[in-house]
């Protein structure tokens, strides 16, 4: 897994549920890089704790290594064990206090809770990178996914496992449809300047086959499905979306459309698909596809075979499974040598 | 009394009683008795007394156990995370906005999801209030949307961006399976993806949220039980002012 790092600045973990095993693969990933890179470390949740807040079950904790430079928070910074030099304080509030920098004089442990909107979590990148750290982890929570978009960081790592669904069938159709979303293609090259200059200046537009576009006075187009519909003729080739693409919208859309001619509908990463995996299958047979103006690698995905019960489930059987459908490395952070 | 080994109190202090009862998928009988008091010791409570059981149906049995608790807590090192606000009541808070917001406040509430609650967001939001409390619909310099529950959470990111709203709060008081986690996530998810979750606050309320889950679940805030709308309007009205979103952009 480290090998796969190589070329990777920014790095997300990001998960199909609680307890699928981010804190693990982080864990697993500082022990690797100590004493190789500089590490700057934060959390769009909360990691580090003792307890679970939810249920109450011991959790992971995280060991850091004198000079890691963190972004936590002030009542976390209490919790965490080892000595520290506030760098700088953000004023990015969170329910648990203000996100602050510091830095690790010494090693110990680290309650960690970083800034929890995305547009904060970039502030936090920037001061990160003015500590010239070499490295970035971000840890997630709970199913968020949206920081793991190129907005925010350039690789990302998905965990799965069997505290998502006690159907396996249930657990590897979703966590491919996650996969799914990181091999969205991008646009075409000489395309992508002008989708972005529409994407920034209006929250739907469109561009017909003769190349000419229009932008609709649309908001959103959450719940406004149906006006939307009647905008798509067949002339239309690309319909391009600023903000979230819904199964609302979707199941309209290939309720309402002749199939006559393709349409590609463009958002801007592939975090903003928000639809259930089963209209995957559905849209594979249809013409319409779905392209994004960037994209983040996924790095790998790694899986926790315990569900929250303790339970163990057909390990192999799932590996296999998804082995089959994607050509994603693959490792259980709890057991595999992952070098 | 001990504060550092805290138990449950029946007739005397410390003595550990309580009293469980659960449903075994098991029928009505002797063999169901003794697991039933296996179970119990398995939880920590010997001299487990199964003091009554009947059958729900042919393969279900009820069961209601009392005993002493072997387990206790150190009340000392408890360390709870709450909503710090300054505490205002209505009066001080419609004080607050005139003073300092100097405009009226949108706020939008819902049961999300599958949730047919109304109980939580109704007694936040209605004008009668709730145990003496009134509801923001009652404060003035507040417009206060109820949408009601089972609202799904395009509706009502929708319904937010439409009203440009700047408070959201959410109440999830069905929690089987976790359902209120996955509910409260997505929603959260939809207000990124649409752009707009830096520029409301957004709150969620019921039985089973804490202040940390929801940092957790990325919101500003969480208030559980025995909270009032003058804790959830305090809140906000200051944090209106922190985030600095008093005059931020009417789209």
């Amino acid at each position: 897994m480290i090998t796969l790092l190589e070329n990777a600045f920014i790095v997300s973990i990001i998960g199909m549920a609680k307890n699928v095993g981010k804190t693990t693969t982080l864990n697993f990933l500082l022990k690797k890089l100590y004493g190789k890179k500089k590490i700057g470390l934060t959390s769009i949740g909360r990691d580090g704790e003792l307890l679970d807040v939810v249920t109450f079950l011991p959790k992971p904790r995280i060991y850091i290594e004198c000079g890691t430079i963190v972004a936590t928070t002030t009542l976390c910074l209490q919790q965490s064990d080892f000595t520290k030099q506030v760098l700088e304080s953000t004023g990015i509030t969170t329910p648990l206090g203000e996100v602050v920098v510091v830095k690790a004089l010494s090693d110990g442990y680290v309650d960690l809770a970083g800034p929890s909107i995305i547009k904060d979590m970039k502030k936090i990148i920037t001061i990160l990178k003015r500590y010239e750290v070499d490295f970035i982890l971000i840890d997630g929570a709970l199913s968020r996914k949206g920081f793991a978009s190129s907005e925010i960081c350039d690789h990302t790592i998905l965990c799965t496992g069997f505290s998502y669904s006690n159907q396996i069938n249930h657990i590897l159709q979703d966590t491919l449809h996650v996969v799914s979303l990181f091999q969205l293609k991008i646009i075409d090259d000489h395309l992508n300047d002008r989708f972005k200059h529409l994407i920034k200046t209006s929250n739907i537009s469109l561009i017909y086959k003769n190349g000419k576009d229009k932008q609709l006075p649309f908001k959103t187009i959450l719940n406004k499905g149906k006006l939307l519909i009647h905008e798509l003729t067949k002339d239309v080739r690309y319909l391009i979306i600023s903000g979230a693409l819904t199964d609302e919208f979707l199941n309209l859309l290939l309720k309402n459309r002749k199939l006559s001619s393709p349409l590609t509908i463009v958002v801007k990463h592939p975090m903003k698909c928000i639809y259930q995996s089963s209209l995957n299958e559905v849209l594979l047979k249809t013409n319409i596809d779905i392209k994004v103006l960037s994209q983040t690698k996924l790095l790998c995905v790694t899986i926790n075979p315990m569900s929250r019960e303790g339970l163990m489930y057909d390990e192999e059987a799932f590996i296999k499974a998804l082995k089959q459908k994607i050509d994603v490395p693959i490792f259980n952070v709890m057991r595999d040598n992952c070098e | 009394m001990d504060l550092k080994k805290i138990k449950p109190y029946g007739d005397t202090i410390n003595d550990g009683k309580v009293q469980i009862s659960f449903t075994l998928p098991v029928p009505n009988s002797e063999k169901g008795e003794v697991c039933a008091k296996e179970l119990a010791m398995k939880m920590g409570v010997y001299d487990p007394l199964v003091v009554h059981r009947e059958s729900l149906e042919k393969n279900f049995s009820f069961y209601i156990i009392y005993g002493s608790l072997m387990h206790s807590v150190d009340f000392t090192k408890i360390h709870v995370e709450t909503v710090e606000t300054n505490h205002m009541d209505m009066k001080e808070i419609e004080q607050y906005i005139e003073e300092n917001i100097k405009r009226e406040i949108v706020v939008i509430g819902a049961s999300t999801g599958s949730d047919a609650h109304t109980v939580g967001i109704d007694a936040i939001m209605n004008m009668k209030g709730y145990a003496g409390h009134y509801g923001l619909e009652r404060y003035k310099g507040i417009q206060a949307y109820n949408l009601g529950s089972q609202v799904e959470n395009e509706v009502f990111v929708q319904k937010a961006i439409e009203l440009n709203a700047d408070v959201l709060l959410v109440s999830q008081t069905v929690t089987q399976k976790d359902i209120h986690l996955q509910n409260l996530t997505n929603l959260i998810e939809l207000l990124e993806a649409e752009g707009i979750r830096d520029q409301v606050i957004v709150i969620c309320g019921g039985p089973r949220i804490t202040h940390e889950l929801a940092k957790e679940l990325g919101y500003d805030a969480g208030f559980g039980t025995k909270k009032y709308a003058e804790d959830v309007a305090a809140f906000f009205v200051c944090e209106l002012e922190n985030r600095n979103l008093v005059n931020k952009d009417r789209r």
